[in-house]
């Protein structure tokens, strides 16, 4: 993780405040891995995890999971084709800064043919910055092998390629060594709340109806002053 | 005296030639803006979809950045190369998009292109494989006559930006309507005096974000502050 700086100090807020004054915001998140759609793949389980930063702290909740196994339907006017989990997501995080936003990453896992264990898919997405209720859907992708011969291997002794740490695929350092391959999506409910992210000096979301005084902006301006 | 958090991910490209593809992205930034944390450039993996027609990146982008104005907004390049199976990588497409300006969630969509060359070098490519490319990638973003240039258009990229940004209601940028009668000039003065360290970066940091709108009110703060 590149190093974080403290919103304290960008600001311009005097660095000899402590920290029982320093403002923090807080980050609810609420929802569900609900689903997962591989067409070539079946009897998927998942695991997830919230990767944040180091500004930030867990109030509550757990940031990891693991789900059942889940078969597709059987129904042939099902047509959707997905694995249901319904893995519950509740979680609560405090930080003084944007920097670390949390992520949620999803390993999906599956059986081979040969009864192996083996992956099937990471996806990841940033929690939304806003405070709603949205689904994010993301598209998975696994490692693919360097080369046929261990591609050969691979498939029948079981061991694909995996990451040692699925965080490495938040990271934006040495992905071009990486080659994959894509096969399906994950769906992940999430509804988010995030409380005094304006007191801490943060717009999210851009509300076109209001309109600003300067005297509401001078009071804004004054929890910043440099004392 | 703004600070922009951009905080997203290059998601994939769709439409291109071959499925297979890796993306080169840079960051560009002007001048009075700076990195304060993050990568501001790197190189995707590369993709292969085993169904439907859009590689999958999920690269993230976690930047902090910092300004001094509102000109020179920064700019996200990309370079979208095809990989075949021998490992080869051609050139499928430049692209670039200014990061976006308001807070919120955005789902952009680049088009992209890349250079035609003369028909000599087409019919060699067709048989040998490679492409045209810039000599300068400058040119992808920069607004000098290209007149000379011809290009065909290839596919799409696709990147989800999340924006959060302090002060830019300060700077007035995000003002839909202000009401000029209800302030006192004097607390607006001391204020912003006290915010910053000293007058001069405040008479040009005011002057420098000034809208059509808001050119009187400015003129007034400065004056005062001048006088202060």
């Amino acid at each position: 993780m590149s190093k974080d700086v403290s919103p304290n100090n960008a600001v311009g807020r005097s660095s000899a405040e402590g920290s029982s004054s320093r403002q923090f915001f807080v980050v609810s998140i609420s929802g569900s891995v609900e689903a997962a759609e591989f067409p070539e793949h079946d009897e998927l389980y998942c695991r997830y995890f919230v990767e944040f930063g180091s500004d930030w702290q867990i109030i509550s909740g757990v940031a990891e999971g693991m789900s059942q196994i889940s078969k597709k339907s059987k129904c042939h006017i099902d047509d959707r084709q997905l694995c249901v989990w319904n893995l519950p997501v509740e979680l609560t995080l405090k930080s003084t800064n944007i920097t670390g936003w949390p992520k949620i990453v999803v390993s999906v896992y599956g059986n081979d043919s040969f009864g192996n264990d083996v992956v099937r898919g990471y996806a990841w997405s940033f929690v939304p910055l806003e405070s709603t209720s949205t689904t994010l859907s993301m598209p998975a992708f696994v490692p693919a092998s360097s080369s046929k011969l261990q591609e050969m291997t691979a498939w029948f002794t079981g061991r694909r390629p995996e990451f040692l740490n699925p965080a490495i695929v938040v990271h934006g350092e040495s992905r071009e060594l990486l080659r994959t391959s894509s096969h399906g999506h994950v769906f992940v409910k999430v509804n988010t709340l995030i409380k005094d992210l304006s007191k801490c000096g943060y717009e999210n979301c851009y509300k076109q109806a209001q309109s600003y005084s300067l005297a509401s902006i001078v009071s804004e301006m004054e929890k910043f002053s440099v004392s | 005296m703004a600070e922009v958090h951009v905080l997203g991910q290059i998601q994939g490209a769709r439409h291109f030639e071959r499925n297979s593809l890796f993306c080169r992205w840079e960051l560009r930034t002007g001048v009075g803006w700076k990195v304060v944390t993050g990568l501001t450039e790197g190189q995707t993996q590369s993709d292969t979809p085993s169904c439907g027609n859009s590689c999958v990146w999920a690269h993230p982008i976690d930047l902090h950045l910092h300004t001094k104005g509102l000109q020179d907004w920064p700019k996200l390049l990309f370079e979208v190369h095809q990989v075949d199976k021998y490992g080869r990588s051609v050139l499928a497409g430049y692209g670039f998009c200014n990061i976006p300006s308001t807070p919120g969630l955005h789902n952009l969509v680049i088009p992209t292109w890349r250079p035609r060359g003369s028909p000599r070098d087409r019919f060699r490519q067709f048989f040998l494989g490679g492409s045209t490319q810039l000599s300068e990638p400058e040119l992808v973003c920069s607004s000098e006559d290209r007149y000379q240039l011809s290009t065909e258009s290839t596919g799409t990229v696709l990147v989800q930006l999340a924006l959060v940004t302090t002060l830019l209601l300060l700077l007035g940028a995000l003002s839909a309507g202000q009401n000029a009668t209800e302030v006192d000039d004097e607390i607006v003065t001391n204020a912003t005096a006290a915010y910053y360290e000293d007058e001069s970066a405040l008479n040009e940091t005011l002057l420098e974000t000034s809208t059509a709108a808001d050119n009187e009110e400015v003129a007034t703060t400065a004056a005062n502050a001048s006088t202060a």
